[in-house]
């Protein structure tokens, strides 16, 4: 219930009608997927977790396939949560037990959750109506 | 010690900033913490023979340079930052000045630091002192130059995290992420791992050296920030960004994967040259027009890394006598805009009759940015050129001549016009007439003199301290 009252609140509740049609979207995860079980199988090595190493290669291209294609500011942020996501999957396939990088991985979450999504969003929420990327198209040359 | 007396004087002049309601005191106060910035690079020049490793950071030469650098450039930047906004609301004068401080220490702390993971920490911290640098003036187009500093910042830097998580496969659980740590066990390490950790480090530190692919961001950080701040985004961020990649540059250069290594970074510096030598030429704002150039001098610095040898030694001395001529005619540019009201190229002119001092500053910062004699980049250009021959990099070579001839048309032709072109606007004359303008004007005029008589000279300790880097 409290999900929905924010998305209804936020507006945020449909794609923007120029993204990329939901079929082409797809297809482009299923060709990301692909690529990373090609990868893992390229790396093949003793010393990684191939099946955290996969998914953490995937959830990288999915995340930069998301910012790419998309016209929403908010699916920007999704994608980035879930480049930062496969960042620390990453950490774990390698076998990182260091507690400080850890540590530093799990700051990028906090970093970006605080600042991006409350205060950028905020802030963009008020001087633009619709958080569209293609508003965002005034600095050039 | 010092840095600790650098931290406990940061600490001090951000609460007194944040509490104080007036003016007069935030200057004063900030006026105090520039001059012991500057103290704290002296006492660390004298006191470099003794050990003074501390836990996390080390004393070395490429930092002590950097750290100088930013010294000078913050201090004249400050001076000028206070004429600059004057008549600012005192709420934004304190969000700006915290931010420049807080932008400070960060790159102090990237210069210094020994640790793989805590550079990393410090130039994440860089990225969030300038977008409060960046968005000074609140209006929508900075407001979207902030979300995609910020954004694109941190993706970058989230992927160089990913080469950090690499090289520090090689150390094992139990060991520490120091740049010694690492470059003692690098040999051993897998070739396929090091050549990723080192293609996401450039990749992400791009952002903050403005080279090939993510450059932009600086370009509209840049273009955004008050031309105070830009002079130290432009110079010192820079500078911050080269450091974290050059001790991982460092790492490589002993290792069975340094050749690849030395290919990736000719194809980057010459493919960033090329980007800076068209864009610089599109542009109508000033500022944008540096900050191209910019990433044309640091494609040529990253190139100076890619041949290897003594083109090594031509890198450094390029990026450090860049950080001060960039820095000094973003510094001087400020003036320009406030005297012809904006940065547009099109509506400046006859400067040179306006402003004596100011002219020179940019008639000697064209001949030094242009890197014509006598001019000291003409002399890092010239070891990086004779590197190129003596390896026989021709197309290289081709390239990077073509482009800088375009380069010097376009900057030469774009600064005598501001200097010389007949212009019907009529100036800001109460800027013009301020004589504490005209002594920031002559303080960058002495930097870029300096920087030339070091050309002329090439002193023998720079050139040992220097290599001393290496």
């Amino acid at each position: 219930m409290l999900l929905f009252n924010i998305i209804n609140r936020a507006g945020i509740n449909r794609v923007h009608k120029d993204s990329m049609p939901s079929l082409n979207s797809l297809i482009l995860f299923l060709y990301g997927l692909v690529v990373s079980i090609l990868i893992t199988y390229y790396v093949n090595d003793n010393k990684i977790n191939t099946l955290f190493f996969a998914v953490s290669i995937y959830a990288l291209i999915s995340g930069l396939i998301l910012i790419t294609t998309r016209k929403r500011i908010f699916s920007h942020l999704i994608g980035f949560l879930i480049i930062d996501n496969g960042v620390f999957l990453f950490s774990m396939a390698v076998g990182i037990e260091v507690p400080l990088l850890i540590n530093t991985a799990v700051l990028i979450d906090v970093l970006i959750s605080v600042l991006l999504l409350g205060l950028f969003m905020s802030r963009l929420g008020n001087k633009l109506h619709n958080l569209n990327s293609d508003e965002l198209s005034k600095l050039r040359d | 010690m010092v840095l600790l007396i650098l931290l406990v004087a940061f600490i001090l002049t951000v609460v007194t900033v944040s509490c104080s309601a007036k003016p007069r005191l935030i200057n004063n106060v900030m006026t105090g913490f520039c001059m012991i910035q500057m103290l704290s690079v002296i006492l660390l020049f004298l006191n470099s023979e003794a050990n003074s490793t501390l836990y996390f950071f080390n004393v070395d030469n490429i930092g002590l340079l950097f750290h100088a650098i930013l010294a000078i450039v913050a201090g004249i930047g400050y001076f000028q930052g206070k004429l600059y906004l004057s008549g600012s609301k005192v709420r934004k004068l304190k969000i700006y000045n915290i931010s420049f401080l807080s932008l400070c220490v960060a790159l102090t702390g990237v210069y210094y630091s020994d640790n793989l993971v805590i550079t990393w920490v410090f130039l994440e911290a860089t990225t969030l002192a300038s977008a409060g640098l960046v968005y000074h003036h609140r209006s929508i187009k900075n407001l979207e130059a902030t979300w995609e500093y910020i954004f694109v910042s941190s993706v970058g830097l989230t992927i160089a995290y990913l080469g950090v998580l690499l090289l520090s496969t090689t150390v094992g659980s139990d060991g520490s992420l120091t740049y010694t740590e690492i470059s003692n066990v690098f040999a051993e390490a897998d070739p396929l791992y090091m050549k990723l950790a080192f293609l996401f480090t450039l990749i992400g530190y791009s952002t903050k050296m403005e080279v090939f692919p993510f450059f932009t961001v600086g370009i509209d950080a840049n273009y955004s920030a008050p031309s105070p701040a830009s002079a130290i985004i432009s110079s010192s961020l820079v500078n911050g960004g080269f450091i974290a990649f050059y001790r991982i540059y460092q790492l490589t250069v002993d290792s069975v994967i340094y050749d690849w290594v030395k290919n990736v970074l000719l194809l980057t510096g010459i493919i960033s040259i090329i980007i800076g030598a068209i864009y610089l030429r599109r542009t109508n704002n000033l500022k944008r027009f540096l900050s191209y150039s910019t990433v044309e001098n640091i494609g040529m610095s990253i190139l100076g890394l890619g041949l290897g040898g003594v083109a090594v030694f031509g890198s450094l001395l390029h990026i450090g006598i860049h950080s001060l001529v960039k820095s000094s005619l973003f510094l001087q540019v400020a003036k320009l805009g406030k005297v012809f009201g904006s940065y547009r190229i099109n509506r400046m002119g006859n400067y040179m009759k306006y402003d004596n001092i100011g002219g020179m500053v940019l008639l000697t910062g064209m001949i030094s940015l242009t890197a014509l004699p006598p001019s000291a980049l003409f002399v890092s250009e010239l070891i990086i050129l004779k590197q190129m021959v003596t390896s026989g990099k021709w197309i290289i070579l081709l390239l990077f001549v073509a482009s800088s001839c375009y380069v010097i048309y376009s900057i030469c032709r774009r600064f005598l016009y501001i200097l010389f072109k007949q212009n019907n606007d009529t100036p800001d004359l109460k800027i013009l007439s301020d004589s504490k303008w005209k002594i920031s004007s002559l303080l960058i005029l002495v930097i870029i003199l300096i920087t030339m008589i070091v050309g002329i000279i090439l002193p023998e300790f720079i050139v040992e301290f220097i290599k001393g880097i290496n």
